[in-house]
């Protein structure tokens, strides 16, 4: 089922009897965790309205860091230790 | 994103800790050509004469693949396509780096760098499955990606964790 129009992840349990339980899952907007869906359980998970979707609920994601912002950043970095390393004149 | 689609599976044993699990399986960015890594398809389960306990899997970022048994990735989709670039390692002696600590920690303490974590009966097995757009996504820096591990407190039994990926 969509969350707000977008995809989810799909999760099959199959259990000790071979019984089988499936979950819907979304990902955190701002650190990817994975969150299975299950209604009625309770969990406190939090929202984003930068980013228009859900997140885990902890307290590291409630500042708004998109996770692709956060690759980039770290792709960015290693692209510069590289150079660096490689010296000025090349 | 590109289209090369890639599977490895990873083995290890349980060593009876809650403390130092083991991985079974990292799949981790080429050491001198960097690429992404988008990761959509996750099987796991208990393969050694599973009894009726339970243990935590669990699928974290890492940023070096420490010390495994090379696997050779299928690639999936087409066999005449390239081999894989990301370098897949099974049955770890040294720990990769996780994100979260997890050496000394256990696998039951989030934290940042975590992607998954599930608590599995040693006779079920769990298939995750991302939507197009819903992948957990490497970054093209050499030597990070994904890695996954289990624990328990007393069963020594063979667990398995397999990875899908587009790279």
């Amino acid at each position: 089922m969509p969350i707000l129009g977008k995809p989810t992840g799909y999760a099959t349990i199959t259990g000790v009897y071979g019984e089988t339980s499936e979950a819907d899952t979304y990902h955190c907007c701002h650190c990817q965790y994975q969150v299975h869906v299950k209604p009625g359980s309770g969990k406190t998970r939090g929202f984003c309205f930068l980013c228009h979707a859900p997140t885990c609920g902890r307290g590291k994601c409630q500042e708004c860091t998109p996770f692709m912002r956060k690759i980039e950043e770290q792709e960015n970095r290693f692209r510069l230790r590289r150079a660096m390393e490689r010296g000025y004149d090349r | 994103m590109p289209g090369a689609r890639f599977h490895a599976d990873g083995f290890q044993t349980l060593i009876a800790s809650l403390t130092a699990p083991d991985s079974a399986l990292s799949v981790t960015v080429h050491a001198t050509v960097a690429h992404r890594i988008w990761l959509y398809e996750i099987t796991m389960g208990n393969v050694g004469t599973p009894a009726d306990l339970v243990s935590v899997y669990y699928i974290g970022q890492v940023t070096a693949p420490g010390t495994a048994t090379a696997v050779t990735p299928t690639n999936t989709a087409d066999n005449a396509d390239q081999a894989a670039r990301s370098v897949a390692g099974s049955n770890h002696t040294v720990e990769p780096t996780y994100v979260a600590t997890i050496e000394g920690t256990g696998l039951r303490t989030p934290a940042d760098g975590d992607l998954l974590r599930v608590p599995l009966n040693h006779r079920g097995t769990y298939r995750w499955v991302a939507p197009p757009g819903g992948e957990f996504v490497a970054p093209a820096t050499t030597t990070d990606g994904f890695a996954g591990a289990a624990d328990h407190a007393s069963a020594v039994t063979d667990y398995m964790i397999g990875m899908h990926w587009v790279e």
